[in-house]
């Protein structure tokens, strides 16, 4: 009973260090549970829903590239384009893609459409791999992606794209290794 | 003749002293020791396991916080408040007061210093109002009404059961 008591007396104390010690533990594992950009490779999914650690993990289990010590994957939306805030990949819609390639030339890199794939192309080049087909309902990694909205009857396309400033793949200037593009093709090929 | 019961016997003091000192290491081991738990966590960090290692970081880190929190408050704090409160008695001019004894429901919360309680004595020339240790205010209850008290700065140090034909004031 005493002990009780002693405890209610301090709880301010109490619910002071829980709160004070998980922000800050918090915030070192925001350090911790990261790494440079040149070591990571970051992919940005503009869906509806998103499982950013179930395909992190599972990216990083079917392929880690060589000097890539993490797969990160975020959420993204067009108003994170051109920020500081990028990705090597972007997985967004078609109307999303044609929008950038219009409107922000230079924010993705024109790829080699690999054989037996479709792509977004304009202009003579191709700018995504279409990763979500509409018609089929099929797409990558759908576990963990959620393509379609419940409210929306429109379905739109998805497309991979790459960023044209990636350190990860080969096609841009200065680029390091081409762990980028590894990682898409083991997107792609997850569950499909 | 009764004998005079201490509150704040020499030995006593010592016993606490050494407790608190004691208290106040194993404090500081647990401590690092907890330090030492989280840094083995935080280095074994990987994807897979990060939210994990953050909740065990945060567990083991928190409950180590409550426990000095804990100890630290009601152990080696307040056996610290005793001592100063002992050692400013000790050489303080003792006096002596013998009546009957009433404890009252007033608590006396000083500042950085240990609680008090207060208590009344009715002598023979009148009512006096004293301060006793919290704690140690139960034992001046069970020992019966008519005591002799001494007394250091207002502070009962020591008291005595009082003869019965014994009925007036000292001081």
């Amino acid at each position: 009973m005493r002990i009780l008591k002693n405890i209610w007396a301090q709880l301010h104390r109490f619910v002071f260090w829980a709160l004070i010690l998980s922000v800050l533990w918090g915030w070192i594992y925001t350090f911790v549970g990261d790494t440079s950009r040149e070591k990571k490779v970051i992919l940005c999914v503009d869906a509806y829903a998103l499982d950013q650690r179930g395909l992190g993990l599972r990216l990083e289990e079917e392929c880690l590239p060589a000097g890539i010590k993490m797969i990160q994957v975020r959420s993204f939306g067009y108003s994170f384009l051109g920020t500081e805030l990028v990705g090597d990949l972007y997985l967004m819609k078609a109307s999303l893609l044609e929008s950038t390639v219009i409107d922000t030339p230079g924010t993705l890199a024109p790829l080699t459409l690999p054989e037996g794939m479709q792509g977004y192309e304009r202009e003579g080049q191709c700018w995504g791999i279409l990763a979500f087909d509409p018609e089929t309902q099929r797409g990558p990694a759908m576990r963990y992606i959620q393509y379609t909205g419940l409210s929306e009857p429109e379905r739109e396309a998805y497309y991979l794209c790459v960023d044209a400033g990636s350190p990860h793949f080969s096609g841009n200037e200065g680029a390091a290794d081409n762990a980028a593009w590894e990682v898409a093709l083991a997107l792609l090929s997850i569950d499909k | 003749m009764h004998p005079i019961v201490e509150l704040y016997p020499p030995e006593r003091l010592e016993r606490l002293e050494r407790r608190r000192k004691r208290v106040r290491l194993l404090l500081i081991l647990l401590a690092a020791a907890a330090l030492a738990v989280c840094v083995v966590l935080t280095c074994r960090v990987n994807t897979r396991n990060i939210y994990d290692m953050l909740l065990a970081c945060i567990c083991v880190s928190v409950g180590t916080a409550w426990i000095i929190i804990y100890f630290g408050i009601y152990t080696v704090r307040d056996a610290g408040r005793e001592l100063e409160h002992a050692r400013h008695l000790a050489d303080g001019p003792r006096e002596s007061v013998t009546g009957k004894v009433t404890l009252l429901n007033q608590k006396v919360r000083v500042r950085n210093s240990i609680t008090l309680r207060k208590l009344q004595v009715e002598t023979a020339k009148g009512t006096v109002t004293l301060n006793i240790h919290m704690d140690k205010a139960e034992a001046l209850r069970r020992a019966g009404e008519r005591l002799t008290l001494y007394t250091v700065h207002g502070y009962v140090t020591a008291w005595q059961q009082a003869e019965q034909e014994a009925g007036h004031a000292d001081s």
